[in-house]
């Protein structure tokens, strides 16, 4: 992965995954106020697994196939 | 805060959207999560606030509502989800863990409650604490030892069951001795 991607885009990533569980500890807290879905654990780790699938592969075919 | 990590940020953001917009849609939609008789999103607001089912610690997050204040209160028990749910009108006011015993119908509250019970069945002798009477000879009570043994604390997964009770954790059980005489209670 570290040959493939770029070490700025690595860095943003592992950033962006961050931001990605701080939202979802914002939104664990906001369905106390409001009548939302509670987030599971699965759920949780599922939305993660897309974004760290769907994001490398964008970057992937913007540096390689375009 | 770099482009890169800008858009990053964004497809990141849409995802989880989407995702959050994907569970409470489905959720939402299917009527299996949730009873008739009362809004949905007062339902969704009071399992927001459940707890793990313990014995010895209230279902729900924050204390308990006052059933004496409370207008066209109702007790709906689905065994199914194994939760009782405690109404008024037609607002979810608090969902409590239960263990189920009670064949469906429609019961009232008598009134009558006390500290102590014990059930023999068989050779199987069950006691259990903080009981109130409901119907003819229908209890809500918090079970404390099977056979001499006390029930574990994670109550749901190994129940101690005895016929035509409701078994509620101990501050529930303690709770509801203050349901008022002529409360129906209805069994899915």
């Amino acid at each position: 992965m570290f040959n493939i991607f770029p070490k700025s885009f690595i860095k943003n990533l592992v950033l962006c995954n961050c931001g990605l569980i701080i939202a979802m500890i914002a939104y664990d807290l906001l369905i106390l106020l409001v009548p939302l879905i509670r987030i599971t654990f699965l759920t949780a780790i599922i939305t993660l697994l897309i974004v760290n699938i769907v994001i490398p592969g964008l970057k992937y075919i913007h540096l390689h196939l375009s | 805060m770099n482009r890169e990590f800008k858009h990053l940020c964004q497809i990141a953001g849409v995802i989880l959207l989407l995702v959050v917009l994907f569970i409470n849609a489905r959720c939402y939609l299917d009527s299996s999560h949730f009873i008739s008789e009362a809004r949905r999103t007062s339902q969704v607001y009071n399992t927001n606030l459940l707890s793990r089912a313990r014995l010895y610690k209230a279902s729900e997050h924050r204390s308990y509502p006052n059933l004496k204040k409370q207008a066209d209160l109702r007790l709906i028990a689905e065994p199914g989800m194994q939760k009782v749910f405690v109404l008024s009108k037609h607002k979810v006011i608090y969902i409590m863990h239960a263990q189920i015993n009670v064949q469906p119908g429609r019961f009232t509250s008598q009134g009558k409650y006390g500290q102590q019970l014990f059930h023999v069945q068989g050779q199987h002798t069950v006691s259990a604490k903080n009981w109130a009477e409901f119907g003819h000879h229908y209890y809500f009570e918090s079970p404390v030892s099977k056979d001499q043994h006390p029930v574990s604390n994670k109550w749901l997964t190994k129940p101690a069951k005895v016929a035509n009770t409701i078994q509620l954790s101990a501050p529930d059980a303690k709770w509801v001795q203050s349901l008022p005489k002529g409360t129906t209670i209805i069994i899915r």
